[in-house]
């Protein structure tokens, strides 16, 4: 039986008063690969930003390899990449700096390490501004495994990204679940890619839709039931793109 | 030369050189994290509160700075409680307090008795104006200043630069919040004598995005933005003497200069690489 990494019973969340989350039971095994997909403002990005403990539940219990979620626990084991938009990447910052204040004490043999694995060992001392969408996406997966985690947690990776960028980024984090044993939950619109990486696939809209292995999942009639719309129908408007499309933004 | 050593060695001349210099360092330290952190608005919300510092130390006979430092954290707190604790957006929080607590001490100085010349220097900045207590004082915060940003200066960072993972990573971003907006309020309250409170804010801003148009990494952005403020301050203090103008309106346009310069220098460059 396969060791859990993260397990989730009657999580309750509510933000603001509105209700996000209602009674998601869910688990994702140690050394998976779990794509979490749902319409926009459907409690993807709430649903991990509570199991790294960003955001309490109203009630329910999340347990990560067994332990409560508490901070410890959570620094201990996740890495998280957040959207690389949300970051200010017109400040004066190299490759080397963003991975040096990540931990005390970082040395520059741990950065350089961090860095190969993502193939970005030749833009250590690059700033960020004249990096691609694509780069910097590796730059902060580079960040993340610094603290070798035991779960990784991608926020919507490949928006801006070119079909071929997404790929490379695919193949690389394929390789870090290999070689490091790593969970890996990637938040997406995308469900192009999702054949090709997921192990296991969670739809939220607001509360657990589905969750099961991608050929089960990506199918146009549970689809339709997650999204609410036909999957002829999808479009980048309803948040989910079926197709890669997007073009990568160079800076 | 003889003018500038006969400049040099008045005493007034001497203790607004010392304290430029003190002030110099805190902005320079202090400014790259506002303007890393996008809260340049919060420092002109503080140095207008100060204003109302100054007026209540005019009324209970106290030291203006002291009271003026006090008011500006209180109102820096104000800002990031509101902020955290509210739907309000930032910039409405900010703008909030700015014009609360300044028509506060609008209305305390309009109730003192008698005329105050003295305020002219508190809100435009004068050469005159730095006194021996307040060299002392600036030493005071100076020390402590410093001292948290050497010691927290990766936290610091990280909790600026993606606040979201750095929480992730264990770190009280929410601390950094407070922390740096009341070393922002220590450093331009003690700027306001030199500066005045009208034009406080060039002094966190000017000197570190003139750093950040050449700093090739972030180490670089406070030296570079140390150097930036020196200048700035050093020039604008004799420009002030030579031309009988206060000190607040030569240091904020030798520091505007130094960034249209250097500006235009840094697009002409890139534009030459492109």
């Amino acid at each position: 039986m396969n060791k859990i990494a993260i397990q989730i019973e009657g999580l309750n969340v509510e933000l603001g008063g509105q209700e996000i989350l209602s009674d998601i039971h869910m688990h994702i095994d140690d050394g998976e690969i779990a794509f979490i997909i749902g319409p926009n403002g459907g409690g993807k990005t709430t649903l991990v930003k509570t199991i790294m403990g960003l955001v309490a539940g109203k009630s329910g219990s999340i347990k990560i390899f067994g332990r409560k979620n508490t901070s410890s626990q959570v620094a201990k084991t996740i890495a998280y990449v957040p959207q690389y938009t949300t970051i200010d990447r017109t400040f004066p910052i190299t490759v080397s700096e963003v991975l040096e204040m990540t931990y005390k004490n970082t040395k520059p043999s741990q950065i350089l390490s961090a860095l190969k694995e993502m193939e970005m060992q030749d833009f250590a001392d690059r700033k960020i501004s004249g990096l691609s969408g694509g780069e910097f996406q590796r730059v902060l997966i580079s960040r993340a495994l610094l603290n070798k985690p035991k779960i990784l947690i991608l926020d919507e990776p490949t928006n801006n990204l070119d079909a071929k960028t997404q790929e490379r980024l695919f193949q690389l984090v394929k390789r870090l679940n290999k070689k490091l044993h790593l969970t890996i939950i990637v938040i997406t619109h995308d469900i192009s890619i999702i054949s090709s990486v997921a192990q296991r696939v969670i739809c939220i809209n607001r509360k657990l839709e589905c969750s099961g292995v991608p050929h089960e999942i990506i199918t146009p009639e549970v689809l339709k039931k997650v999204y609410g719309v036909p999957l002829a129908e999808y479009t980048h408007e309803h948040g989910i793109s079926g197709k890669h499309s997007k073009e990568e933004k160079h800076e | 030369m003889n003018d500038l050593i006969n400049i040099i060695s008045q005493p007034f001349m001497q203790r607004a050189i010392l304290g430029g210099l003190i002030v110099a360092s805190m902005c320079a330290v202090t400014g790259v994290f506002v303007t890393l952190r996008k809260e340049s608005f919060i420092s002109e919300a503080i140095a207008h509160a100060s204003l109302a510092g100054v007026a209540i130390a005019f009324l209970i006979a106290a030291q203006p700075l002291w009271i003026a430092v006090i008011v500006g954290v209180l109102t820096s707190l104000g800002i990031t409680f509101v902020q955290k604790r509210s739907n309000i957006s930032a910039d409405a929080v900010i703008g909030i307090f700015l014009t609360v607590v300044f028509a506060f001490g609008v209305l305390i100085l309009n109730l003192l008795p008698g005329y105050r010349p003295e305020l002219t220097s508190y809100l435009f900045g004068s050469i005159l104006s730095v006194t021996q207590n307040d060299i002392w004082t600036s030493i005071v915060f100076l020390v402590p200043v410093l001292g948290i940003v050497a010691v927290l200066y990766r936290p610091m960072l990280f909790a600026a630069f993606d606040p979201e993972y750095a929480q992730v990573r264990g770190i009280k971003v929410g601390l950094f919040d407070y922390l740096t907006r009341i070393m922002a309020a220590i450093v331009v309250v003690l700027s306001i004598k030199l500066v005045g409170i009208v034009l406080v804010t060039a002094l966190i801003v000017i000197p570190a995005s003139c750093a950040k148009l050449f700093a090739a990494k972030f180490s670089q952005m406070i030296p570079l933005s140390l150097l930036f403020a020196i200048i700035s301050i050093i020039v604008g203090l004799f420009a002030s003497y030579f031309l009988n103008v206060p000190s607040g309106s030569t240091i904020v346009l030798t520091a505007g200069a130094l960034f249209a310069v250097f500006g235009t220098i840094r697009a002409a460059w890139a534009h030459t690489r492109e």
